[in-house]
């Protein structure tokens, strides 16, 4: 409950889900470089997932949660012997909890050379309604 | 009378000092001083014959990559921009990502042929398979009873 009082105080319009760390215990899972741009109509994430095509994205908001998630299409060979290895082959999991109102049926997934990105459409704050006195 | 009163948020003060840092600095250099991993992060195997590389880069122009086969050394290069260009509302609550230009020069084990070296760009992943020159390969000796 933290996370989601974090996210209305500091104006940042979402932050990290740090509860959902559920890990798959036999395939490496890894958390994918992000980026967020915040502007006046949306929401873009940009997420690094090299390895992975539009097979393997999915994407689910729930209860104002984003999660995403990459399974890498062609894993390397396990029998290959590495002389120099910095990164390991795996899937790619990372949750963010978003802290305005998004049009849900609008979410626009797309990925790219290993880079999914999301736009997120802002619903837009109903202003005051004025409401109408009838003489009774 | 003045109409800019706005209530005293300190996380907004915050907000603006981390983004001038960012515009002072380029954004998200402080914590890539901080973790200085080498850019991009390579997976290398080899057998006798040839040498496979490969290298995360993900999002890029193929055509905004350039490798050099030099003897056995590889140099990889490149630079990358924002997607969106900065502009007065946006805000970026958060950047990981790598940008600005990067140079890598990895030593393979052996020499190997620049002419035949296949790259292939797929999913964000670079690979390179670079082969040994014939007179170069190991060549087995047949042992003679004397």
């Amino acid at each position: 409950m933290t996370d989601a009082t974090l996210c209305t105080t500091n104006e940042s319009s979402c932050c990290e889900n740090e509860s959902n760390g559920k890990q798959n215990e036999q395939r490496a899972v890894y958390r994918p470089h992000v980026d967020v741009i915040d502007s006046a109509d949306k929401l873009t994430f940009y997420v690094e997932m090299p390895g992975v095509n539009e097979n393997g994205v999915e994407v689910t908001v729930e209860n104002q949660v984003l999660s995403i998630r990459g399974t890498v299409s062609v894993p390397e060979s396990a029998d290959e012997r590495h002389t120099q290895f910095e990164y390991g082959v795996g899937d790619y999991e990372r949750s963010f909890k978003i802290a305005v109102d998004i049009d849900r049926d609008k979410i626009d997934a797309r990925i790219k050379d290993g880079l999914l990105t999301l736009d997120l459409p802002k619903v837009k704050p109903a202003g005051a309604t004025k409401v109408a006195i009838k003489a009774g | 009378m003045s109409n800019t009163i706005r209530t005293w948020n300190p996380w907004r003060e915050l907000d603006q000092l981390q983004n001038e840092m960012g515009r002072m600095f380029g954004r998200n250099r402080i914590s890539q001083f901080i973790e200085s991993k080498p850019y991009p992060a390579v997976n290398l195997s080899h057998d006798n014959e040839s040498v496979k590389l490969r290298a995360e880069l993900p999002g890029y122009d193929p055509d905004a990559i350039n490798i050099d086969v030099e003897g056995n050394s590889l140099t990889i290069s490149g630079e990358r921009h924002f997607e969106t260009e900065e502009s007065e509302g946006n805000k970026y609550p958060l950047t990981e990502r790598f940008r600005g230009s990067f140079k890598r020069t990895i030593t393979l084990p052996f020499d190997v042929n620049s002419a035949n070296a296949e790259a292939v760009y797929r999913d964000g992943v670079l690979e390179l398979v670079l082969h040994r020159p014939e007179e170069h390969k190991p060549k087995k000796l047949e042992v003679k009873r004397g």
